[in-house]
């Protein structure tokens, strides 16, 4: 690192004037660091998890999933008394249990995706109708344990119509018989699940531990005996009362996928993604810039060309000052009792931007002070020569010339608004749905990232929808420092 | 750059304004509904639910707790209103009528991996949360320091669980982290070794990482609070002004108490009114 | 015609002026509604109890309200996070305003705006998930969680503040009263540490005051990561509720007296931060009459 000294060499550093300046520089060094890892260990976090899942069953590539009784040495069933079940491309799963499975074929009202897959997705489920083949009928008592069908199930009268109807419905998952298998697999819209049906079991009762790892079975049978453990057909550990051991396994995923963009949240944030909260943070951010830059820009307006140095100016002045300082949970409890209260706005929208519009008018007021005072006397001068009333010279010649520090400061103000929480608690209410007027409760970015962290909702989606604001955030930084860089030429020219 | 920008968010604010605007013939509107964080899961997937029949209403709750849940109702914010306690003496001069949609049975968890503890009676749990059992050690466990998780001063889950595992006479220690909401207990129970807290039943798979206790030797099951056997519990309740006959918060009330409703409250961990 | 324009400019002048006055006005209507608000439970619990009771129970029968506890977390949090933040702040103002060149200089402060803008819930999320599991490992804190974990994270939160007003101050302390120490022969660093420094002191403890503002005021990130026992902490490991966490955690449940007391807690804090801005304020002021 190069030093620039800007004062006489001559003198030769001492040792403690390096130690010293090494110290600063290591303070820098850290600070930027830290600052490093805070966005990396968010971005990171929240673009990319891994966790460990339990389950069941075994997780294995088997497509086919046998029906017969059970044959000595396990399902070895020829196709045709098989089956095949398949799902809508749409469906973000690649394989199921036969306990899942069940539950999509017996539920009592329409069974949703988002138990397992966090999509906001409700499952249209197809079989084929029991009385018309033998293999319908043992899909029937395999599925639904000889009873009916759940409620919601489709029946459909062959394969191909089965494939075609999951094929047109987004939430679409259904069953074939093993020989469709080649039909199924032709058809773009729909993918072949995999089935998950054996389970583990201790081969004595003495020693079984209550959970084992993924990789432990993948290592091979021989190493499973040795352990005492062996891998059984679903149908063995009903009829002989088995109790399974859980199986660990690692699961990594990608989060910030367009889906998380772009899908509207279920379940309390649980499912789906974040869209409704990106708009909903926008238009926050787009009416508090709508409401509070007029009032902001008249602020600055007036204190940099018309105020004198009077006591109701120096009041004005004192109270930026200060309202710059109160802290955003006094705003917020203000905005509860004045905006929610007392004027009856109710918790929603209009109180929200009403709130913070208040927290950020310093914020704008100074920054548009700095940009209005940056504009050279000599501009004014030319102006009032010309002949242009005050008001003339100030909106067509001061504000034009100071736009790029007047934009600078919006930005600014943006980056204040979006990551505002404390303000929002209690002015904008927690429903996760779209902003439908200005009464209706809503909740924006900063908000939701605090919610499904401290109902411990999701942390995934917590770090993902942080994940978010902080790209917002770099994004807001750099418009704003490329302005600055602007500004600070145009100054120089 | 800005002016697509600008462009783009008028759109959107038009677009959205546009849906609200929407009339259909048979019900639709805003409904806004709010109260106990506990009911704030069976609430908003009833409403997801319902959703799907009438495309034109939005329903949102406001998850505030159950005190902004009456007053709420009472002074005609939400319409229906979630609690999960009893009307106090205080309100139920208020003339709100209650109903319940579910039940609730609040589980004493505990670290899974530190605590190798799994049957507490009542009075231990009530001496650990008044600060007497301060050690694993006292009630046969590992010699390790306790850490007691405590829910908020005005919480339903506390309230409940302070009712009937209050050690006579005694108050609850004041020296412990307090938490939230269900999911922040579960969550920090889970990832912190030693330690106890108690949370709603729904709540108890959320993370594998706690197990629950029995108290008394009774395991926290369903059955368990329903023959009355496991007594943390209560009723998770809706609070209302009259309703009409036909209007929307009618349908959504009876709506929580049909099979669907009850199956729902029971996807959400709750125990159903009816089997 | 040119009536009209006269009072067309006097109107603008005076929409102007209006515009100017929302902001003074806001600060009234907070005072007015706050103190309005929380008032009345100084009547009932009496000034002094309220001020210097240690039990916090408001559901309890009796209620009580005593916000010691907080008044000491709020103090124990922001001290110890000054403490952290005063020396690196500083010591990185110094680096840019006397040290770096200007490139590198534009960019440390491109990282420090930047770090001014990451929001707090962020903050609070990553001590909860990243700084929290450290301390756990590293003392005998059994959740990670307390005055020390909130005061690391307040401490980043506040170090752009003192940085940006450390660096300003250097930068104003005037060219003649450094080059005359550098021609007695003292070399850089003492020339900072002996005059600069002592020249831009002023403006350095109002930066310090205006950090400490942040700090007392911040909710979100503290309401993450401090615990929130209502218990009193006797070590810097210890859980604690700070006057913020109070309103943010009651707020939600609160009703009659107990909605109250928050406001109360609210005109504590308010005043609290009153002060402090007063006083950085008067500092910054004198720091500019200073240099004249």
């Amino acid at each position: 690192m190069k030093l620039n000294l800007k004062y006489d060499r001559n003198l030769g550093l001492k040792l403690k004037d390096k130690i010293a300046k090494g110290i600063l520089i290591a303070f820098t060094a850290v600070s930027i660091l830290v600052l490093f890892w805070i966005i990396g260990y968010i971005l990171y976090k929240g673009s990319y998890s891994k966790k460990n899942v339990s389950s069941n069953f075994f997780i294995e590539k088997n497509t086919i999933l046998p029906l017969d009784n059970l044959s000595e040495g396990g399902g070895e069933s020829a196709p045709g008394e098989a089956l095949v079940f398949i799902v809508n491309k749409h469906v973000k799963v690649d394989g199921l249990d036969v306990a899942q499975l069940k539950e999509f074929f017996t539920s009592a009202r329409n069974p949703k995706w988002g138990f397992i897959t966090e999509q906001n997705l409700n499952a249209s489920v197809y079989a084929l109708f029991p009385q018309d083949n033998q293999l319908a009928v043992k899909a029937s008592s395999l599925l639904c344990g000889g009873e009916a069908y759940g409620a919601s199930v489709n029946f459909e009268k062959s394969d191909d119509a089965v494939i075609n109807s999951v094929a047109k419905d987004n939430g679409g998952i259904g069953f074939v018989s093993a020989s469709s298998l080649a039909a199924a697999e032709k058809n773009r819209k729909v993918k072949i699940l995999e089935v998950y049906y054996r389970q583990l079991v201790a081969t004595s009762k003495d020693k079984s531990p209550s959970s084992i790892a993924h990789s432990e079975i993948l290592r091979g049978l021989d190493n499973l005996s040795a352990q005492g453990l062996r891998l059984a057909d679903y149908r063995e550990v009903e009829s002989s009362n088995l109790a399974p051991i859980e199986i660990q396994r690692p699961v990594s995923k990608f989060l910030l996928t367009p889906a998380f963009l772009f899908t509207p949240p279920a379940r309390s944030g649980q499912w789906g993604g974040i869209s409704h909260i990106i708009v909903n943070t926008l238009l926050l951010v787009f009416f508090t810039i709508l409401i509070s830059c007029p009032i902001g820009m008249g602020a600055a307006i007036y204190l940099t060309q018309y105020a004198k140095e009077r006591w109701y100016v120096k009041l004005i002045r004192l109270g930026v000052e200060t309202l710059a300082g109160v802290p955003s949970i006094i705003l917020g409890l203000f905005g509860h009792v004045f905006f929610v209260k007392t004027l009856g706005l109710g918790i929603g929208f209009a109180s929200a931007i009403l709130s913070i519009t208040i927290m950020i008018l310093p914020t704008i007021i100074r920054t548009m002070e700095e940009a209005l005072k940056s504009v050279p006397e000599s501009y004014k001068e030319g102006s009032y020569a010309l002949g242009s009333t005050k008001l003339a010279t100030i909106f067509k010649v001061v504000v034009p010339a100071a736009s790029t520090g007047i934009i600078t400061g919006v930005i600014l103000a943006i980056g204040r608004v979006v990551s505002e929480t404390a303000v929002l608690l209690y002015t904008l209410g927690s429903s996760y749905q779209l902003v439908s007027g200005p009464s209706s409760s809503a909740r924006v970015l900063s908000q939701h990232i605090y919610l499904l962290f401290s109902e411990a909702i999701s942390f995934e989606k917590a770090f993902a929808s942080a994940a978010v604001l902080i790209i917002m955030i770099l994004a807001i930084n750099l418009i704003a420092n490329s302005l600055i860089r602007r500004m600070n030429k145009m100054q120089i020219d | 750059m800005k002016k697509i920008l600008t462009i783009g968010l008028v759109v959107l604010a038009v677009a959205s304004c546009n849906k609200s605007e929407k009339k259909s013939d048979v019900i639709s509107g805003n409904y806004n509904f709010g109260g106990s964080t506990t009911v704030e899961p069976i609430m908003n997937a009833a409403a997801e639910e319902l959703k799907e029949k009438f495309k034109d209403i939005n329903i949102s709750y406001d998850s505030t707790g159950s005190t902004t849940g009456f007053t709420g109702v009472a002074s005609g914010i939400y319409s229906l209103g979630g609690m999960s306690r009893e009307l106090a003496v205080s309100e139920e001069s208020s003339g709100l009528k209650v109903t319940p949609i579910a039940l609730d049975g609040v589980a004493v968890i505990v670290n899974k991996a530190s605590v190798g503890i799994d049957d507490l009676t009542m009075s231990d749990v009530g001496k650990i949360y008044a600060g007497e059992i301060k050690n694993w050690k006292e009630l046969g466990g590992v010699d390790a320091e306790i850490v007691v998780y405590n829910r908020d001063e005005a919480s339903g889950t506390r309230d409940c669980f302070g009712i009937t595992v209050k050690y006579v006479g005694k108050k609850f220690r004041n020296d412990c982290p307090i938490v939230t909401s269900n999911g922040d207990m579960v969550s920090k129970v889970a990832t912190t070794p030693n330690s106890i807290g108690y949370c709603g039943f729904g709540y108890i798979e959320k993370d594998q990482r706690v197990k629950a206790v029995k108290i008394g030797g009774v395991e926290p099951l369903e059955e368990n609070v329903v023959n009355g056997k496991y007594s943390i519990s209560r009723n998770l309740n809706i609070v209302y002004k009259e309703i009409k006959e036909g209007s929307f918060e009618k349908i959504f009330l009876d709506f929580l108490l049909s099979d669907i409703g009850q199956t729902i409250a029971r996807e959400e961990g709750f125990i159903p009114l009816k089997k | 015609m040119k009536k009209s324009v006269r009072i067309f400019e006097k109107t603008t002048e005076l929409t102007l002026l209006l515009c100017a006055l929302v902001s003074i006005l806001s600060v009234i209507f907070i005072s007015v509604f706050i103190f309005k608000e929380g008032l009345p439970l100084f009547q009932k619990v009496g000034f002094f109890d309220f001020l210097f009771g240690g039990d916090w129970s408001p559901t309890g029968n009796p209620p009580s309200y005593g916000i010691a506890n907080f008044i000491i977390g709020s103090i124990a949090v922001t001290f110890l996070s000054l403490l952290f933040a005063m020396p690196i702040g500083i010591g990185v103002g110094i680096f840019l305003a006397e040290i770096s060149g200007k490139r590198l200089a534009s960019f440390c402060r491109a990282v420090v705006q930047l770090f001014a803008g990451i929001p707090s819930v962020i903050y609070g999320l990553f001590g909860y998930i990243a700084i929290a599991p450290i301390i756990r490992r590293f003392s005998s804190s059994t959740t990670g969680l307390g005055i020390f974990t909130a005061a690391i994270i307040l401490a980043l939160m506040i170090l752009p503040t003192i940085i940006n007003i450390t660096e300003v101050s250097l930068l104003s302390v005037k060219r003649n009263l450094r080059e005359a120490s550098v021609a007695l022969g003292a070399t850089d660093w003492y020339t900072i540490s002996r005059v600069v420094l002592p020249a831009a002191k002023t403006g350095i403890a109002a930066g310090a005051v205006l950090g400490m503002g942040r700090a007392v005021g911040e909710t979100m990130a503290v309401l993450m990561v401090a615990g929130n026992s209502v218990s009193r902490p006797g070590g810097i490991l210890d859980l604690t509720r700070t006057l913020t966490m109070n309103i943010a955690t009651d707020m939600k449940y609160a009703s009659g007296d107990h909605y109250t007391s928050l406001f109360t807690t609210g005109i504590v804090l308010f005043v609290f931060i009153l002060v402090l801005n007063l006083a950085s304020n008067f500092l910054i002021n004198r720091s500019i009459r200073g240099e004249k």
